[in-house]
């Protein structure tokens, strides 16, 4: 039984495509009586609530660094300090980060509250064309986090190719849901049901 | 404890800083566990110490490696924290910022912080690069519960830069473990690094213009006006051809022997076999060298700055010389190799002083007071 959600995410802001994609997710887990931790960066930090279930938990990070890929890291110990603080709180029953920016809060929480970690990579490092001089550090942040990650959710084709050739994840492990079709919430959430419950040995959670 | 180097491998003083003091406090009782680099996982008891390695990844910069270290390291933390409760994470200098914050946050644990320099204090902050690390001194001062300095310049520099209250930042000197002089078994030969009837001078560091080296040896000929025997042994890695080409021009190529990188074992009997140690550092926040030196009873001429002020008592345990100043330092060296007498003496009271104030032993129960305060225990 799901009762509480924590979603990572870089940030949540309007008309950006993981902030929509964890804003539907949160609204339909809402809908269905479930409690909803977002944790984020973001340069104004607040405490808010979206509804009557969603909590919106904006922290700061004041040091800008010489690239995302450092800053990512670092901002990553303030969602680490306050999913950790909601779970001493509140608590919650699934991990969700989203893409490589949260890869190590999302890591060290699930590891931290022995709580199972889904991951959503909305697209991977190759695909975005291996870029800057970190973009193989961003690849092999990609594969720790879908290593770790109980589950893997793709958003299309594209990303289920390259996460299944580029980051060698076995085909089990990875789930395609398109944020386009109708009711791709209801199938997360199941999979949220799968990872917690008595099934989730079905779930692999070590494949090296 | 987390530290990037730790022995067998090492580059700099953090390495054997953390050995030293994790195995003091280990003997007194205390539960240590190091969170270190390897090149692949491994977990080993070392006198009394858990020693657990962590690989890193292939970096472009060494922030970033640190950084994916650091996570690794975090993971670790997690893992043995199950175990058993972690009650304090102690972190060395800027590359184990983000680690000590992290698990600092993740377990609510306090974290005090070792400064053993600053990156303005190495080599400036001229770019982005050099900014990001400043950004992460500071970044662990102002996480930071408690933190160490290394020298009491050292301790106001770092309240300077980086804004530090004073009720949470402390001095406690490095430390120098003298059994390792005394036990030593590896003799170099003299006759590798100097005639029978020349005295040596020893320099011991990495080769680059903070370490004095420039001025060294533009006081060379200077002192072999006065002291024909003289023979200069230089060890360390470093800027090494660029050194060595320097000592070429300046015509006293014969007269210098520069080793390049030395292991320990010899660089101790190196210390006992050496005349007079000289350590011309323009930046120093602490200044182990004086202290090796004196463990072998073997006076050094050091610049007066940093923490080589207070590891040096002038005409007591050696000499000061104005820093970057290669008239003062070639005088101090004529100065002490005209009376070989008065050199022993200095380096017989240099070796009562570490034997006094620089035992591992005085540093471990100043460190676990600092812990005590971080934890709360003395409220």
């Amino acid at each position: 039984m799901i009762r509480k959600v924590l979603l990572l995410a870089r940030e949540f802001v309007d008309d950006e495509s993981v902030s929509e994609y964890v804003k539907s997710l949160a609204m339909f887990l809402a809908d269905r009586g479930i409690e909803v931790h977002i944790v984020c960066f973001s340069s104004s930090p607040e405490e808010a609530m979206l509804g009557e279930k969603i909590h919106v938990h904006r922290v700061p990070f004041m040091i800008h660094g010489d690239s995302l890929f450092n800053w990512s890291m670092l901002m990553n110990n303030e969602l680490k300090r306050r999913s950790r603080e909601i779970f001493e709180g509140p608590g919650f029953d699934i991990v969700h980060g989203n893409d490589w920016v949260t890869s190590t809060s999302a890591i060290s929480i699930a590891k931290f509250t022995e709580k199972p970690l889904i991951v959503t990579i909305h697209s991977t490092e190759k695909e975005r064309g291996f870029s800057t001089k970190h973009s193989g550090m961003i690849s092999d942040m990609e594969w720790w986090l879908t290593y770790e990650a109980g589950c893997v959710v793709s958003n299309n084709e594209r990303t289920y190719s390259s996460l299944k050739h580029d980051l060698q994840l076995p085909e089990e492990k990875i789930r395609l849901i398109s944020p386009l079709e109708e009711g791709w919430e209801a199938r997360v959430l199941e999979i949220y049901e799968k990872s917690s419950g008595p099934a989730a040995v079905q779930m692999p959670q070590t494949i090296k | 404890m987390t530290t990037w180097e730790f022995p067998p491998f090492k580059v700099g003083g953090i390495g054997s800083h953390c050995h030293d003091l994790s195995k003091t406090l280990a003997a007194k009782g205390h539960d240590v566990h190091i969170l270190t680099y390897g090149d692949k996982p491994s977990d080993e008891d070392e006198d009394g110490v858990s020693i657990h390695r962590v690989p890193s990844t292939y970096a472009p910069d060494t922030i970033s490696w640190s950084m994916f270290l650091s996570h690794q390291m975090e993971k670790k933390a997690i893992e043995l924290n199950k175990e058993e409760r972690f009650d304090v994470v102690h972190a060395h200098d800027w590359m184990m910022v983000p680690a000590g914050v992290g698990i600092k946050k993740l377990l609510d644990i306090p974290l005090v912080f070792t400064l053993h320099s600053t990156e303005k204090g190495r080599s400036g902050i001229h770019n982005s690069y050099t900014k990001m690390i400043n950004d992460l001194e500071w970044y662990g001062t102002y996480e930071a519960k408690e933190i160490i300095t290394v020298g009491q310049d050292f301790y106001n520099e770092v309240r300077g830069l980086f804004n530090v209250p004073e009720d949470k930042i402390h001095y406690i000197k490095n430390g120098v473990d003298i059994s390792k002089f005394d036990t030593n078994k590896t003799e170099v030969e003299r006759s590798d690094y100097a005639s029978d009837w020349e005295k040596i001078v020893l320099f011991v560091g990495r080769l680059s213009h903070q370490k004095g080296i420039d001025y060294l040896l533009g006081a060379v000929p200077g002192v072999l006006k006065q002291h024909p025997d003289t023979k200069f042994v230089i060890a360390g890695g470093g800027a090494l051809d660029h050194y060595k080409s320097m000592a070429y021009r300046i015509g006293i190529a014969h007269k210098t022997y520069f080793t390049g990188y030395l292991p320990e074992d010899s660089l101790i009997s190196l210390f006992k076999k050496a005349d007079l140690t000289v350590a011309p550092s323009i930046y120093e926040p602490f200044g182990i060298v004086a202290l090796e030196s004196a463990a072998a009873r073997t006076a050094t001429v050091g610049s007066y700055v940093g923490g080589l002020k207070e590891t040096i008592i002038h005409e007591s345990t050696g000499l000061h010389s104005y820093p970057a100043h290669i008239q003062s330092l070639c005088d101090q060296i004529n100065r002490s190799m005209w009376d070989e007498d008065w050199r022993k003496w200095m380096g017989s009271n240099a070796r009562k002083m570490v034997e006094k104030d620089y035992t591992w032993d005085k540093i471990a129960r100043w460190t676990t007071g600092v812990y005590g305060k971080a934890i709360g225990m003395w409220e």
